[in-house]
């Protein structure tokens, strides 16, 4: 097996693992940059973006409004200090993408913005389908080694200490093991974890985010936190938030139920997920959104937004005979991902040595500029902590055991398929764990879960690599479904965060309640899953 | 309805190969082509259409998404809802 050292290694390649590739690059580490897909279209934005944050800048939020988005964040579940951290470095990062050739701004140099003051939000709407492509070639032009069609599935620790992972490439099946004085994770939320209902893989969010990052963080004993949330998204036929997501609710269009009655009021907007799954689950779905008297100039934009946020999103309509000024426009509700993570703190350090992480893998940070800012910062507390560290020490049988576990599948003739074992646990999450969660049917869940794992996960097997692929994914899936169950039954109340967006509803405990502001934690010690609650930090004052 | 290749089009450049990101997309070294190797598995993110240079990448929209009553989302509900 080959063994290669670096100083920083980057796992994921998306937003933020490539921004962080090319600030340790910049500061002059070597850096080993490992994506499961490729660099140039790989991650949630590889098939284009229309929208971004813009931070705290001259045209988007004061510092105050910052620092007050920070503030209501803690009961939504945040660490305020990672929130400010993050929304200090939002338009250095915005200015970065304008500098690696990304049309950001409008052809007379101004900035189009939504702006939704209610959310603390300014989102630049902009020409994005090729923003990957451009920050793909930036990490390019560094001394970055890029490695890709590689999926990291281990990692390497010493004491409380990570260094490095053992990685295999998903076509030709070879296996890798990388040292390193400082690792970031960043292969963002963990999709495939419930079903969606287009189909197994006819997912929202891409395919390749199976909670990677998280599942080898979680076996390596680093702590997690708000496992517990899904991200339940609303998708226009497969087209994403970017048409009816990120707007003033004066821009949204109306939605309306079966009976053309008007769902969301003024003032609904921020929680607008959970009144939307409310409406479908008394019955008076579906739903449908009617921009039908929007005023042109707002109509074109929706239209430009369609063309480069997953530009397949306009062949669809095309195909199904839907026109955004014609038609009402039918809304799906989509439990897209485990949206919990990694516990960090605002230098994005996760609570084992020489780990950081960013973007959607942490307990919580999502969107495009807010992976970028914490990339950025990652790296640079990567890279001095790097700065500071000896070459790494590891269990040099390690690497070749974890080889011969990960093989397994491919010497096996006959076994259990690795996509009908991951709909099997998909279908317990879904149906046991659900919207509307309750003891007695997670608790139940739970022990089906834990059975199956037993009676399946090794005898799974393999033809070839891709294959391989998918073994080690539901691998990961059934960690991902253990700590997601776990934590769903431990915090008992109902809490939503992000618009209603990211629910967790107990049908036991429907109330909020004041004394779970705080979060589950849970963490693998002596080889059992440990759940505890942690404190949420109070904004620290400057 | 999976992907599909429109092999009139095709040159064979590998694009869709190099960058389909679930690894849907094959090729076949013998007649130097492209395949689609894992048809179920394709999410229909569009970027082997955005990189093929000769617009022979097909995407048609899956029967199964044209269904918008959310049923995956009611059986979601467990037994008592809201």
């Amino acid at each position: 097996m080959e063994i290669i050292k670096t100083d920083v290694l980057i796992i994921g390649g998306g937003i933020a693992g490539c921004f962080a590739a090319i600030r340790a690059s910049e500061m002059g580490k070597s850096v080993m940059l490992l994506d499961k897909s490729t660099i140039r279209r790989g991650g949630s934005v590889g098939p284009g973006m229309d929208h971004m944050g813009m931070g705290v800048a001259p045209e988007g939020l004061t510092l105050k409004e910052a620092k007050e988005k920070a503030l209501a964040s803690h009961k939504e579940l945040m660490d305020p200090n990672v929130i400010l951290a993050v929304e200090k470095e939002v338009h250095p990062r915005v200015l970065d993408l304008e500098k690696f050739g990304v049309p950001v701004r409008e052809d007379d140099g101004t900035y189009f913005v939504w702006r939704i003051p209610e959310r603390h939000h300014v989102a630049i709407s902009y020409r994005g389908v090729d923003t990957k492509v451009k920050l793909a070639e930036a990490v390019r032009r560094t001394k970055t080694n890029v490695v890709e069609r590689t999926m990291a599935v281990d990692l390497l620790t010493h004491g409380d200490s990570v260094v490095g992972a053992v990685a295999f490439n998903v076509r030709d099946g070879k296996i890798t093991t990388f040292l390193s004085k400082a690792t970031i994770l960043c292969t963002g939320e963990a999709g495939r974890q419930y079903l969606e209902p287009d189909g197994l893989f006819l997912t929202y969010h891409p395919t390749t985010n199976t909670g990677d990052s998280e599942a080898m963080a979680y076996r390596a004993g680093a702590k997690l936190a708000n496992m517990e949330y899904i991200y339940m998204d609303y998708t226009l036929l497969r087209a994403g938030g970017g048409i009816a997501g990120i707007k003033p609710y004066d821009k949204m269009g109306i939605l309306v139920n079966r009976n053309g009655e008007r769902v969301l009021k003024e003032g609904d907007s921020t929680r607008r997920g959970f009144l939307m799954a409310k409406e479908i689950a008394e019955g008076r779905g579906p739903l449908y959104w009617d921009f039908r008297n929007l005023p042109d100039d707002i109509l074109k934009m929706y239209e430009r937004e369609m063309s480069h946020e997953y530009p397949i999103a306009k062949e669809w309509f095309k195909q199904r005979g839907l026109d955004i000024r014609k038609d009402l426009i039918p809304l799906q509700l989509v439990p897209t991902a485990i949206i919990g993570g990694l516990l960090v703190d605002e230098t994005l350090k996760t609570s084992m040595k020489g780990l950081y992480s960013a973007g959607s893998s942490t307990a919580y940070l999502m969107s495009l500029i807010y992976a970028a800012a914490s990339g950025h910062i990652a790296s640079g507390s990567a890279v001095r902590y790097v700065s500071e560290s000896k070459e790494p020490v590891y269990e040099e049988k390690k690497p070749e055991e974890i080889e011969k576990q990960i093989m397994a599948p491919l010497k096996r003739r006959a076994g259990t398929n690795a996509i009908d074992l991951e709909k099997a646990v998909r279908s317990i999450t879904t149906d046991y764990v659900g919207y509307f969660k309750s003891e007695g049917l997670m608790q139940q869940g739970l022990k089906t879960l834990l059975e199956l794992r037993k009676a399946y996960l090794s005898s799974l097997t393999a033809k070839n690599p891709h294959e391989l692929m998918r073994c080690l994914e539901v691998r990961n899936i059934f960690d991902m479904a253990e700590m997601h169950i776990r934590a769903s039954l431990m915090r008992r109340e109902t809490r939503h965060r992000r618009v209603g967006l990211f629910p967790h509803y107990r049908i036991d405990y429907p109330e909020t309640d004041p004394a779970w502001e705080k979060l589950v934690v849970v963490r693998r010690e002596d080889g059992e899953m440990r759940l505890s609650t942690q404190e949420i930090p109070d904004l620290k004052e400057e | 309805m999976p992907v599909r290749i429109d092999y009139h089009l095709c040159k064979g450049c590998k694009a869709c190969y190099t960058e389909c990101p679930a690894d849907v997309i094959g090729w076949d070294d013998e007649k130097a082509i492209p395949y689609i190797a894992y048809p179920d598995e394709c999410w229909h993110c569009g970027v082997c259409k955005l990189e093929c240079p000769e617009g022979a990448m097909i995407h048609t929209l899956p029967p199964q998404c044209w269904i918008d009553i959310n049923k995956r989302f009611i059986s979601m509900l467990g037994r008592k809802g809201i």
